[in-house]
């Protein structure tokens, strides 16, 4: 009858060899006293979540004439990121240069590698 | 012979060439196919590097383009960008225009498709 045990408060103490795999009720694993698991420290150089709002400031920060400037995390995994840019900086370049523009003011996450895959729409602004 | 040489070596012998994660026949990134993809659409000579063999590949490329991410397309040795600005061009009908400029009317007749490697 695996997994029909009633909870156990003090930890498995009932050594019957038959019954020791048998691991607790999930249900009843709020009540177990099962070892709380110490937080985990955030590993150091490795933001995973590059938040939109540090993407978005660097642009601003790059382009502070923007009539249109977006930051969409397209997974919600805070890797994959659709950058739409439309200022008046950028009109006269090309696509690559307009692109290029976008790769420096994100450098800093696009170099640790926080940015997986970036999508990139730009404009001249009118 | 370091990445470098057989990367220019390539831009120097052929005409469209796509770096890209994986090959033609197996893309491995949603971005390169994209790129891959709208080449075909406009019927471009396309050469494939995979990247993926050795990450060197890619370091020794961002150093010579200075674009950071894969895909990268080049016509005639020159960077035309990347998935996003391949589609781009391609829906707009300027990737045919540059096709046609650089590589002559008949480029499209002159299609095939071919995988260089590098590693």
């Amino acid at each position: 009858m695996r997994g029909l045990e009633p909870p156990r408060p003090y930890g498995h103490t009932d050594l019957n060899r038959a019954r020791l795999p048998i691991p607790p009720h999930p249900l009843g694993a709020a009540s177990v006293a099962a070892p709380t698991a110490a937080p985990q420290p955030p590993r150091a150089g490795y933001d995973r979540r590059v938040s939109t709002v540090r993407l978005k400031s660097l642009l601003e920060d790059a382009f502070p004439d923007a009539a249109e400037l977006d930051v969409l995390d397209r997974t919600g995994g805070g890797d994959h990121f659709q950058v739409v840019v439309t200022a008046p900086s950028l009109t006269g370049l090309s696509l690559v240069e307009q692109h290029r523009r976008v790769y420096e003011a994100l450098a800093a996450p696009l170099a640790d590698g926080t940015i997986h895959e970036l999508r990139i729409k730009t404009k001249g602004a009118a | 012979m370091t990445y470098s040489d057989k990367i220019k070596e390539v831009l120097d012998g052929s005409d469209v060439v796509l770096f890209m994660k994986g090959t033609p026949q197996f893309a491995m990134c949603g971005n390169s196919d994209r790129a891959l993809q709208a080449l075909r659409r406009a019927g471009a000579p396309v050469t494939a590097v995979d990247v993926l063999p050795d990450p060197q590949i890619r370091q020794d490329l961002t150093a010579i383009s200075g674009w950071p991410t894969i895909p990268q397309v080049f016509v005639k040795g020159e960077l035309v960008g990347g998935a996003d600005i391949v589609e781009e061009l391609e829906a707009s009908g300027e990737l045919s225009e540059t096709l046609r400029s650089k590589l002559g009317d008949g480029y499209a007749s002159a299609r095939d498709e071919t995988v260089a490697s590098l590693a």
